[in-house]
């Protein structure tokens, strides 16, 4: 009898054919063409200031992509920068998992984060590969033909038997079925990158205004002309909107309808482990790991207890089923000390992939939010195509035909032209 | 005052005086973000040793920003994992 499935993090639909994974590929070399030198050869032309609503890791990144573009950038952040999902997630800059839809702009995203820690923004990156288990031979047959479907999409991934895996992982329990594998992924430290990029960006005369709320907007005509803070006002040629789960109210401020909303995501963080001995990210057993670059094992998962609201306590009953799946998979750390369970809130989307473009109805207004709980490892490849969609809405630059038809999907205000009545309420 | 900064205030993640000061001119606005910058609060004793001077100092180079307090979390005091660990799992 075959278990519940406990794949993690595996969106790939089963449907998909090679037609699909084709054209994530294409996909991909339309991006690459476009962002793949986004760092080390930025497309410039920008002008004027842009303010960026937001300091979360999409703005920071953004911010700084902007600024290589050459525009003079403020940024905009209620509270603390990295303080939400931004601070508080797993760790993981990853390819292999996501649908064929968004696999090309996280493929952008592992070359653009290799690119900004070659040029000295550094976030503790190492490409650590990424290993997702099977624990039974369903799940196995699973993940081999997700990664037929991964290979033909360009992504370079591996099946590993059981026991290669165990080679890999020597400390996982031995009633794997193997794992998929994909070598170029990777794992960063959320505080380290934002520390790194908010001191480019300050090297770039950025303006950081944290602990400063957005209170509304000026706006002329279909333009937004400033944004006001409880700290008086920014003056604005462009603005990017990119507050996470808190996007949506701050759309609302334009009479936008964003489509995101919050939801908890819990993670739990062990003492050091001196020893190197979890090296790849892993998924699988309903959870997802890694042990980051100071030793302590960080592991996290979703289930029935979260709540979609802003509320980030831990609960007792996500504590011990994430601590006991992590067990199940890696009994020999029983006696490894839990020192700290923490959440964020993550920007879930309807269809779960982001609000990325112009918002509908205004000149200069972009949005990058919606990452819907992968916000840290889209983060380079979301701040590249924001700052290009910021200087495509100012007519600094144009999207090539290619790009065009991949944000077309992305469009921030999709959603609000459901029917009414079809879930989504009247009030903003 | 320079044998000052070397003084450690946080002896699990090993965060000095002068790495806290650093930190606040650097731009950080409260204890959270100090925490985010250095680590400091971030290992085992999760600040039960070092909160109250990292409190104190911060509030002395950032007032009043820097007298926000540090998150308590879960489980509050290291517990093993095998202790949580839930009985007759499949």
């Amino acid at each position: 009898m075959s278990q519940p499935r406990r794949l993690t993090l595996l969106k790939v639909s089963p449907d998909a054919g090679p037609e699909a994974a084709r054209a994530a590929a294409a996909a991909y070399q339309d991006l690459e063409a476009a962002f793949g030198d986004a760092v080390a050869r930025p497309a410039r032309g920008g002008e004027g200031r842009l303010v960026v609503v937001g300091g979360g890791i999409v703005g920071l990144m953004s911010a700084y992509f902007a600024s290589l573009r050459g525009y003079r950038v403020a940024l905009v952040e209620r509270l603390s920068l990295v303080g939400a999902a931004s601070g508080r997630n797993g760790g993981g800059v990853l390819a292999l998992g996501h649908t064929l839809e968004d696999l090309p702009f996280n493929r952008l995203s592992l070359r653009l984060w290799r690119q900004l820690d070659e040029t000295g923004v550094r976030g503790e990156l190492v490409r650590t590969g990424h290993v997702m288990l099977a624990f039974s031979e369903d799940e196995a047959e699973t993940l081999r033909s997700a990664g037929e479907l991964y290979r033909a999409a360009g992504l370079g991934v591996e099946w590993l038997a059981p026991d290669e895996v165990r080679r890999l992982l020597p400390h996982l329990a031995g009633t794997q079925h193997g794992g998929l594998h994909c070598p170029e992924d990777a794992q960063a430290y959320p505080f380290r990158i934002a520390a790194s990029l908010q001191a480019r960006l300050r090297d770039a005369g950025a303006e950081l205004l944290t602990h400063t709320a957005v209170t509304g907007f000026r706006t002329d005509g279909d333009s937004v002309t400033a944004v006001l803070t409880a700290a008086g006002e920014v003056a604005a040629d462009a603005v990017l909107l990119c507050a996470g789960p808190w996007t949506a109210g701050v759309g609302a401020l334009l009479g936008l309808q964003l489509a995101v909303r919050p939801r908890r995501s819990q993670i739990l963080v062990t003492e050091r482990v001196r020893e190197r001995v979890i090296d790849p990210f892993v998924t699988g057993n309903a959870i997802y790991l890694r042990q980051t670059h100071e030793g302590n094992l960080l592991f996290g998962g979703g289930g029935k207890w979260e709540s979609y609201s802003f509320d980030t306590s831990s609960t007792a009953a996500a504590v011990r089923r994430i601590a006991t799946r992590f067990l199940e998979a890696f009994p020999a750390f029983r006696g490894v000390q839990l020192i700290r369970a923490f959440a964020g809130t993550v920007d879930l989307t309807p269809d779960s992939r982001p609000l990325l473009g112009r918002a509908e109805g205004w000149r200069n207004v972009c949005v990058a939010s919606g990452f819907s709980g992968h916000g840290f490892g889209w983060s380079a490849a979301a701040g590249a195509l924001a700052a290009a969609c910021v200087a495509h809405a100012l007519g600094h630059d144009e999207p090539t035909p290619g790009v065009a038809r991949l944000l077309e999907p992305l469009a921030p205000c999709r959603h609000a032209a459901l029917p009414a009545g079809d879930g989504g309420g009247a009030t903003a | 005052m320079s044998r000052g900064r070397e003084l450690v205030v946080c002896r699990c993640e090993e965060v000095t005086v002068g790495d806290v000061q650093d930190a606040v001119r650097a731009g950080c606005r409260t204890l959270q973000e100090v925490k985010m910058a250095t680590r400091a609060g971030m290992g085992p004793c999760q600040g039960r040793v070092c909160r109250t001077l990292l409190e104190r100092l911060a509030s002395l180079e950032a007032p009043p920003a820097g007298a926000a307090a540090l998150t308590k979390r879960l489980p509050v005091y290291p517990v093993p994992l095998g202790q949580l660990e839930e009985e007759g799992q499949p």
